[in-house]
């Protein structure tokens, strides 16, 4: 959970190092391509082999397999979504006027040899025929640095309505 | 037929639908939308949840019938109660929690007034200052009128509301069927995405058995899912799949035939490859027999089934509307489950309702989004008729004298308009 997260991370690293500062770059890189709908090059931001990508809809939730989710996708799942959204035959993708996100408030931890964790917020903005609707999550991205590239392994998107009525949703947080 | 609703502004409600269409002012005018919380929500019965959403004596939701929010819990007889989510003594809504477990009941947070888990006053703080004799049988909460039917909850704030089962009249059957999902074992509610769309509650209501729009709105999942799951849903040209009318404004539309009556299985239907894991992690512990019938149930009913007005049974789970404006609606789409049965298709049948429903799933947001667009487009010429006229050419009487026409027709549409014209006026 991105409170814990924040606490554990009285070790974290200096906004400073090196490796945080990638990291921190990579998720305003990725911010910007959810922004711009580049779906196809969001998904070359994620790491080969096993991920996850998950909107929760309670906070307390350890597995997520085990419960109803927004999203939950594994590897798989998230190149099905990205083929929908790029399809030209979603109506809600193809209605979404523009969005416009600021990530922010970053605590970076190492919690692995070659990964850090990375928590944040997010507000967005979202416009579509007449209506602006306000859109609030703590993240949790998990980065793998073993390349020269860093790598999102995974990432949870905690709403802070994620228990209560939302509405329906033709972007990706 | 045509409809002369120009310049009306009175409440002769009932003019506004005719056997082929309704006025487009039936989805725009606030003041319908107003007579339609009186006349209809307020009168007639709502589903308000299904009974293994309340485990334990003290489980409970908050929920909302039209404007009025209540509280359904289970009391400590076992009891499941529907109260009015309001104080007595000066109306401070009671809890703003949406569910969770409670030992004795609910206390108002403005004067600590207290209250039994089935709406009595327990208690009133510094009670110096009421007649010793105060009568707190007349203070308990407002309790709505609660029958159940196969484990769904039903609610009404008209004690004089006919009696449940004559209600549901021929769907009954239907939802007999439906609960055959459970395959043998009992049904139980895993979640529940919540989510609001801008349009009238009825255009919801409409889709619910409208086949017609279903691979054209859909493509994109269609086109995302695996090619058997897909099949299973190719039913623009199937002539079994059919709707049915029922009575009192309910209709069901058949998608899947195959899976109307789950117990009914000639073995001729091949396994969906998609759950080949599962069915290898159960083969050892499951009869055959059961594992298919199992297996069969996973994406649920093979038809949707529409009880006017709030609730329809769509497949693997249950959907709840709640009209919360004109051009506003609350929905709750709770994916069913096995209760004691293999976790693994219990997951299963999640990761099926991900993938298609709730706000970011690959179907709902589509459906809202037409939804929307038919709420703004029908605001271009409210006096221009919604035609509903599909199928009428070839709409015939079953047997059971019921109306029949293909899936994609727009019989169930007839169907619910013929009550809503109903309980719209004197006659209601």
């Amino acid at each position: 959970m991105p409170a814990e997260a924040r606490a554990d991370a009285e070790r974290k690293l200096a906004l400073a190092d090196r490796a945080a500062l990638s990291a921190i770059e990579l998720i305003y890189r990725e911010a910007g391509l959810l922004d711009d709908q580049r779906y196809r090059d969001w998904d070359e931001l994620w790491a080969a082999g096993e991920t996850r990508y998950v909107v929760p809809m309670c906070r307390e939730v350890v597995d997520y397999d085990a419960t109803l989710n927004f999203i939950n996708d594994d590897s798989p799942m998230r190149r099905r979504r990205v083929d929908r959204m790029t399809s030209g035959h979603a109506g809600a993708v193809n209605a979404v006027g523009r969005t416009v996100r600021t990530v922010s408030r970053f605590a970076v931890d190492r919690i692995g040899d070659y990964e850090l964790r990375v928590t944040s917020t997010e507000i967005v903005v979202a416009y579509k025929q007449g209506d602006h609707q306000v859109w609030a999550a703590e993240l949790t991205h998990h980065i793998v640095t073993a390349d020269d590239r860093p790598r999102i392994r995974a990432k949870i998107v905690h709403l802070v309505d994620a228990e209560h009525t939302v509405r329906t949703c033709g972007f990706l947080l | 037929m045509s409809i002369d609703v120009a310049g009306r502004t009175g409440s002769d409600w009932g003019s506004l639908v005719a056997a082929d269409r309704v006025s487009a002012r039936v989805y725009l005018d606030p003041e319908i939308y107003e007579a339609e919380l009186e006349r209809i929500f307020y009168k007639t019965w709502n589903c308000v949840g299904h009974e293994s959403e309340f485990p334990e004596r003290g489980s409970f939701k908050t929920r909302a019938v039209g404007r009025r929010p209540v509280i359904v819990c289970r009391d400590r007889n076992d009891q499941i109660n529907v109260l009015l989510n309001r104080c007595r003594h000066r109306g401070a809504l009671l809890c703003e929690k949406p569910d969770g477990a409670v030992a004795g009941g609910f206390t108002c947070p403005y004067h600590s007034w207290s209250y039994a888990l089935d709406g009595r006053l327990r208690g009133i703080p510094y009670p110096d200052g009421y007649p010793r004799d105060i009568d707190k049988a007349r203070l308990g909460l407002g309790r709505l009128r609660v029958e159940t039917y196969a484990g769904l909850i039903f609610a009404t704030f008209d004690e004089d509301a006919e009696p449940l089962a004559g209600f549901l009249g021929a769907a009954r059957r239907w939802i007999d069927l439906f609960m055959k999902q459970g395959a043998g074992y009992p049904i139980k509610v895993q979640g529940a995405f919540k989510f609001r769309y801008q349009a009238n509650w009825k255009i919801q209501l409409e889709n619910v058995t409208d086949g017609y729009h279903f691979p054209l709105v859909h493509r994109s999942w269609m086109a995302n899912v695996d090619a058997q799951t897909a099949e299973m849903l190719s039913f623009m040209k199937d002539p079994e799949a059919v709707t049915y009318g029922l009575e009192n404004g309910h209709s069901v539309g058949i998608f899947v035939p195959e899976h109307v009556d789950l117990d009914e299985d000639d073995g001729t239907e091949a396994l969906q490859d998609r759950f080949g894991d599962l069915v290898a992690d159960l083969q050892p512990g499951l009869p055959p027999e059961r594992l298919r019938r199992l297996v069969r149930s996973l994406h649920g009913a093979g038809f949707n089934l529409n009880i006017f007005p709030n609730l329809a049974l769509s497949m693997g789970f249950i959907r709840l509307l709640n009209p919360v404006a004109v051009d506003a609606t609350d929905n709750e789409h709770m994916v069913l489950g096995y209760e004691g049965g293999p976790e693994g298709a219990n997951r299963e049948r999640l990761r099926i309702h991900e993938h298609f429903q709730g706000p970011f799933g690959f179907g709902t947001p589509d459906d809202s989004e037409v939804w929307a667009r038919v709420q703004r487009g029908a605001a271009a010429d409210p006096n221009m008729p919604i035609l509903i006229d599909r199928g009428l050419n070839r709409e015939e009487m079953s047997d059971e004298g019921h109306l029949r026409s293909h899936v994609t027709d727009e019989t169930g549409m007839r169907e619910a308009y013929q009550m809503w014209k109903r309980l719209m006026t004197d006659a209601g």
